[in-house]
């Protein structure tokens, strides 16, 4: 049979041939398709594959105060995400045994957060964790395949507070986004954050950038960093100082603000309750209005203090003098309304000099009828009442205040408002304009940020700024030596003086008006007391305000917040070395 | 010494040259075909040749793109480096910033230093006018007197 034995080796062969030749058709067909039909598309996936885009983080600025101490920097940070599909549900346990301790979880909670998320399987177990916890995270994933099959990290950067709650409403806060919020956070936000950057390459199988592939990149942009007006160490005294005072007089909030007169440089803010930034969240139960910064989104009615806004009008229009008087019979009734002096007594005759130290409503009615109705208003306006400051910290409301043409006016309120009631005012509004009494009767506008530098080069330069001249140098230094006075002679006013050095100040006692605009009881815990003074009198070093919300310890300005602006008053003359101007007793 | 210079007896005078017999030299025809015969390389080996030329320009690229990929790791590196350098003086500046901080220091000078708050802490001297002010006087200072 070696004739069929050869037809059927043939048969074979031609049959390896064939399918040979079906396999090279078919991988020829198959080539002619990807490479030529579907070049377009393929050449697209292959590059998508290869081709990643990396967005670059931009530093966000640094926030130091006037001496260069840092306030806030960025700190290296990770977010943590848990897949559960890449986990047994019996390996959940141990997964919560190993991470809870380094998220300061129990691990039972976080075994019950994990189990409880069901829609999907992403889950951000914690955001920005800090440096240390990130290194457990990954020595952990490095020992445990559990942790290292199932969770990852998302470098991202967290802002740190290195003060912690210090100066708190000033600086605000940068949320998860980095975006910021409140104080110059948030006013300086677009010069802060920097202009992210992105890498676009081909890459390795370890992500690297190929050297030889397509590739586009635009390097990022660092914020530029902020040097505050803030000085630390007048913080730290203030906040010390208002803590201090708190307790000892019972209030339930309270707040000092410290100013260059001169300038309009804010030197110190402090609040309480305060938020600690690094924390942000943790509010407890003061909810989202801790966050408001009490200097610039608070109103109150400044009550007394306000007077010395009055006073000087009326003198620089020309309609008293320090030495006028006038026969206060303790009660003025107009428009169906009796207006009483806060102790419902009066005073007899008296000058207008007597009449501020004694904190009079009706010597201060007296000035402003005299000044006239249309005259009080334009000296109000331009003292800056009723208009935002233009503070350079988010959140400034303009205060309330309707003179004649406001749909809320009402003729009452040009008796009321000479004394501070019927307006409400932002405490940065009343340093502003009792500054320019300090000053010689310019309007600064206020700023609490100095310079705005990139790279160590100065980008903005904030200088004091005259917003325009008030009242005149005269008149302004009438008024501050009626102020002195009323602190050298009146038990109210002594508390708020150092000796050997002149002080002039204002206290002030405020009745709070509910939501409905009806005053609350002036009794215990029912008024904001206040102080708003400078010193030295004929130079001074600072103005400063203090404002005590709901005091236990007594109703009166002068007696709780008169002592505190003493003693902070010493503390100052001693740190920034002001020689006594007063012989010292 | 004088410089000598060997000189070619070359005959200068071509009436002192014998005249040569008479010899053709090669057409250009044969100088073509010889070229031509120099050339004929064999197939093979022209494919050897070329396949050299090709292995040695491959070669080339391979050395030099390895070289750049070897230079772009090396970027890579140090760019990673320097970002991680640059985290490490962030955390670092913090860390200046968290130690230099004030109520931290307060703390610090509390609890582990047991300072105490000093109360009031200036005392005023009453000074006589006639008293001079402390300070190098004009002559203690080395100043002559009369001055300059």
């Amino acid at each position: 049979m070696p004739q069929a034995q050869t037809l059927i080796r043939g048969w074979r062969i031609w049959t390896v041939l064939l399918v040979f030749l079906l396999g090279a058709l078919y991988i020829g067909v198959r080539l002619f398709q990807l490479q030529v039909l579907d070049e377009t598309k393929m050449a697209t996936r292959v590059v998508n594959n290869i081709t990643r885009t990396d967005q670059i983080l931009p530093n966000r600025g640094l926030i130091r105060d006037a001496r260069g101490f840092l306030l806030a920097g960025d700190a290296q940070a990770a977010d943590l995400y848990l897949d559960k599909g890449q986990i047994k549900a019996t390996d959940v346990h141990t997964l919560a045994d190993l991470l809870g301790p380094v998220l300061a979880e129990s691990p039972d909670d976080l075994y019950n957060r994990i189990r409880s998320v069901t829609a999907t399987n992403t889950l951000l177990l914690a955001r920005r964790l800090d440096s240390e916890a990130t290194a457990r995270v990954r020595q952990l994933r490095n020992t445990w395949p559990v942790v290292q099959g199932s969770v990852w990290l998302d470098q991202q950067p967290r802002r740190d507070y290195p003060n912690g709650n210090f100066a708190a409403h000033i600086l605000g806060f940068t949320d998860y986004d980095n975006q910021g919020q409140y104080g110059v956070e948030q006013f300086y936000d677009d010069k802060l954050a920097g202009t992210p950057g992105f890498v676009t390459a081909e890459r390795d199988s370890n992500m690297i950038p190929l050297p030889v592939g397509d590739s586009s990149q635009k390097p990022a942009m660092d914020g530029a960093d902020l040097d505050l007006t803030i000085d630390s160490a007048v913080q730290y005294m203030a906040e010390r100082e208002l803590d201090t005072t708190l307790k000892q007089t019972g209030a339930q909030k309270g707040m000092i603000l410290i100013a260059d007169p001169y300038t309009g440089a804010i030197v110190a803010l402090a609040t309480s309750p305060r938020f600690d930034p690094n924390h942000f969240t943790d509010i407890g139960q003061d909810g989202w209005g801790l966050y408001k910064n009490p200097a610039v989104s608070d109103v109150y009615e400044p009550g007394s203090t306000f007077k010395v806004l009055t006073m000087a009008s009326a003198i620089d229009g020309g309609a008293v003098t320090p030495d006028t008087t006038f026969n206060c019979t303790g009660l003025v009734h107009v428009y169906g309304f009796n207006i009483w002096n806060s102790t419902q007594t009066a005073h007899g005759v008296e000058s207008m000099k007597e009449g501020l130290a004694h904190s009079c409503n009706i010597a201060i009615d007296y000035a402003a009828t005299s000044l006239g109705e249309k005259k009080f208003y334009e000296y109000m306006k331009a003292f800056g009442i009723g208009q935002p400051t233009g503070i350079d910290m988010a959140g400034e409301v303009r205060g309330l205040f309707h003179p004649p043409g406001d749909d809320e006016y009402s003729p009452i309120n040009f008796y009321t408002n000479g004394f501070g009631q019927g307006v409400s005012v932002t405490p940065v509004q009343l340093v502003a304009g009792i500054s320019a009494v300090a000053n010689g009767g310019l309007l600064m506008k206020p700023y609490v940020v100095s310079t705005v530098s990139r790279n160590g080069t100065a980008v903005q330069v904030n200088k004091p700024t005259v917003v325009r001249r008030v009242i005149s140098a005269d008149t302004a230094a009438q008024v501050r030596g009626m102020l002195a006075w009323a602190v050298d002679t009146t038990d109210a006013g002594k508390a708020a003086k150092v000796p050997g050095y002149s002080t002039a100040a204002k206290t002030g006692t405020a009745q709070i008006a509910g939501p409905n605009g009806i005053y609350e009881s002036d009794g215990l815990g029912g008024t904001i007391a206040s102080v708003v003074g400078f010193a030295p009198v004929d130079h001074p070093k600072f103005i400063m305000l203090i404002r005590l919300d709901r005091p236990t310890s007594s109703t009166f300005g002068g007696e709780t917040a008169s002592p505190a602006f003493g003693r902070l008053a010493a503390q100052l003359f001693q740190y920034w070395k002001v020689p006594p101007d007063q012989p010292v007793p | 010494m004088a410089l000598r210079i060997a000189v070619p007896n070359y005959p200068l005078d071509p009436l002192d040259v014998a005249e040569p017999a008479f010899r053709a030299g090669p057409t250009a025809g044969e100088r073509q075909a010889r070229l031509e015969s120099y050339l004929a390389l064999d197939p093979a080996l022209r494919f050897l040749i070329a396949l050299a030329l090709v292995a040695a320009i491959s070669l080339l690229y391979l050395g030099q793109a390895s070289s750049v990929t070897a230079l772009n790791y090396e970027v890579q590196s140090q760019v990673a480096l320097h970002t991680k350098l640059v985290h490490e003086q962030q955390d670092l500046q913090l860390q200046i910033a968290h130690a230099q901080a004030l109520p931290q220091i307060a703390q610090t000078a509390k609890t582990k230093l047991g300072m105490v708050p000093v109360g009031k802490a200036v005392r005023y001297l009453d000074v006589p006018a006639e008293v001079p002010m402390a300070g190098p006087s004009a002559v203690q200072a080395g100043v002559p007197a009369g001055g300059r």
